[in-house]
């Protein structure tokens, strides 16, 4: 398998992002978004990243992604240095992007269509999503007919359609309600064992890092860096109620708390 | 705490009690025709059975109306004239609209798109719109001469910027979320404009359509109010000034005949090509 003979699916190496931006009195700032990122996700792991607002988090997953350019540093995805957005690193957004003029099942067939695949295969990669993701029943429907939920299951699986290497995803549960929203945790986990794809998961809740993660990176902000890295050793499915769990939520919000403070002193 | 209770209760009933379930459904035509016969009975009470009125009743109007169409009743230089007349008016709203939509939506790509091309042309297209459409009239029939030709710019001129300013606007709103996950799913940058910008900017282009479409309407009676012998605004002009009031009124009613279902026919296309889209759909 290719994905032993590769370390790492997502290493950056001093990766550094810093972004000119004009205030309305013209003057130039410069923000130091990101400083000194040296990230390795393994082949097949779940690694949730989380961090009080403003701390890079979502530049990090959209310089991976290819939207945006990095500064200086290095990145490579499955050991190759790759040149703006591509079918490889499948992103999920937050607010769904799905496009509203196609049908559930032409979303899902999307991507497959674009990699100029036969008829018969494009036809039996959406069947096969659309059974993954339990929508079979809503193929026909279009994005506004469908809840916040049943939205981003088509996000994720317009995504895997494609096969990416790895899987970006931004906050992709943010916008739930909290019942479809761990009923999504679950689906997420369940397609990630079966489908074992390295995901990138951008979360500000904690509970939500500790519950889905392998492992889980802190970025503190002002530059963004990364301030804490620690495995979640618990088996799954997890207790979100145990000692152990609520020991290492502990930690990580301990981790979140000073920059958490900061925040609330600039705003009052 | 029991009287609390209680009437917590006969509240929360309340609202089902206060609403009967109506067993007689209504169609809702009927709700649309309530308020032109209302108008229309004012209208009669006003000006029937007097032996002079500026204004002619209804039941004159009907009688115009239909003589205009089929002719039979007053067999003048009117009668029956209708479909012809209502023919040259639906080419000229075609004729200019299609030739303001063939320039206005390629233009409008393109400048939605390209930032050059919107720094040059934008600054003379903002000095042009506000400048009413009817005042183009003079200029018009100078260059286009008096007749058909003159209506027909005057239509394209007026229909011309809502296409455009609607079909520029759909085109740079569109959602960069949706281009950038294009570009994720992996489609070729040469196909983002086609398969993402197009459709997704399909909407505001179609508003556009409907204005233009229902500014047509208005134009062609300006245009052929001035040196343009057919049209049902000639028609107008002309009844006007020998005090056919009841066919101008007849004019009237058809052109609006005409507007609405010429509109109708745009909101079926739009339906069947938008219908994903869930602001097109009233």
């Amino acid at each position: 398998m290719l994905a032993t003979e590769i370390e790492s699916a997502i290493a950056t190496q001093r990766l550094d992002k810093t972004y000119l931006s004009q205030s309305r009195d013209g003057t130039l700032t410069e923000t130091h978004a990101l400083s000194d990122i040296n990230l390795t996700v393994a082949p097949g792991e779940f690694l949730c990243i989380i961090g009080a607002s403003g701390c890079g988090k979502s530049t990090l997953l959209r310089i991976i992604a290819g939207f945006e350019t990095l500064s200086s540093g290095k990145l490579t995805v499955m050991g190759k240095t790759p040149a703006g957005p591509g079918p490889d690193r499948g992103m999920v957004f937050q607010d769904y992007a799905l496009f509203p003029w196609l049908s559930v099942a032409q979303n899902i067939a999307y991507g497959p269509r674009q990699a100029g695949l036969p008829k018969a295969q494009v036809a039996e990669l959406t069947e096969r999503y659309l059974d993954l993701v339990g929508l079979q029943k809503f193929r026909n429907r279009y994005p506004h007919e469908l809840s916040g939920g049943m939205k981003q299951r088509v996000a994720i699986a317009r995504v895997l359609a494609n096969d990416p290497a790895v899987i970006l995803m931004d906050e992709p549960f943010g916008a739930l309600d909290a019942i479809t929203r761990s009923g999504l945790q679950e689906s997420l986990l369940e397609i990630w064992e079966k489908a074992r794809k390295t995901i990138l998961f951008i979360t500000h809740s904690v509970d939500e890092a500790v519950y889905l993660g392998d492992r889980v990176v802190v970025l503190s902000p002002h530059p963004g860096r990364l301030k804490l890295e620690i495995p979640v050793g618990l088996a799954r499915p997890r207790d979100i109620a145990s000692v152990e769990f609520n020991q290492l939520k502990r930690v990580l919000l301990d981790a979140i708390a000073p920059d958490i403070a900061v925040e609330a002193a600039a705003l009052s | 705490m029991e009287t609390f209770s209680s009437t917590a209760t006969a509240r929360a009933a309340d609202p089902v009690r206060a609403k009967p379930v109506r067993n007689v459904a209504i169609p809702g035509w009927l709700y649309s025709l309530a308020l032109p016969l209302v108008l229309i009975g004012a209208w009669q009470l006003a000006t029937g059975g007097r032996s002079y009125s500026l204004i002619p009743p209804p039941s004159t109007v009907v009688l115009t109306a239909w003589d205009y169409a089929f002719g039979g009743i007053r067999n003048d230089t009117y009668s029956g004239t209708f479909a012809a007349n209502a023919m040259a008016s639906v080419t000229r709203v075609f004729g200019g609209f299609l030739v303001a939509m063939l320039i206005a939506i390629p233009l409008g790509l393109i400048l939605g798109r390209n930032k050059l091309a919107r720094r040059l042309i934008d600054p003379t297209l903002q000095f042009l719109r506000p400048i009413p459409v009817t005042a183009w009239l003079p200029l018009t029939m100078i260059l286009f001469g008096l007749g058909p030709p003159a209506t027909i710019a005057l239509i394209a001129l007026g229909t011309f910027f809502p296409m455009l300013l609607n079909t520029v606007d759909g085109v740079r709103l569109v959602e960069p979320r949706l281009v950038e996950a294009a570009e994720m799913l992996g489609t070729p940058k040469a196909a983002i404009f086609a398969r993402v910008i197009l459709p997704a900017a399909s909407p505001s282009i179609f508003t556009g359509i409907r204005i233009g479409l229902g500014l047509a309407w208005v134009l062609v009676v300006v245009g052929e109010m001035t040196g343009v012998p057919t049209g049902l605004g000639a028609n107008i002009m002309d009844a006007r000034q020998l005090s056919r009031t009841d066919l101008v009124i007849s004019g009237m009613i058809y052109i609006g005949i005409l507007g609405f279902l010429s509109d109708r026919v745009v909101m079926l296309i739009g339906r069947r090509a938008l219908w994903w889209n869930p602001n097109a759909r009233n």
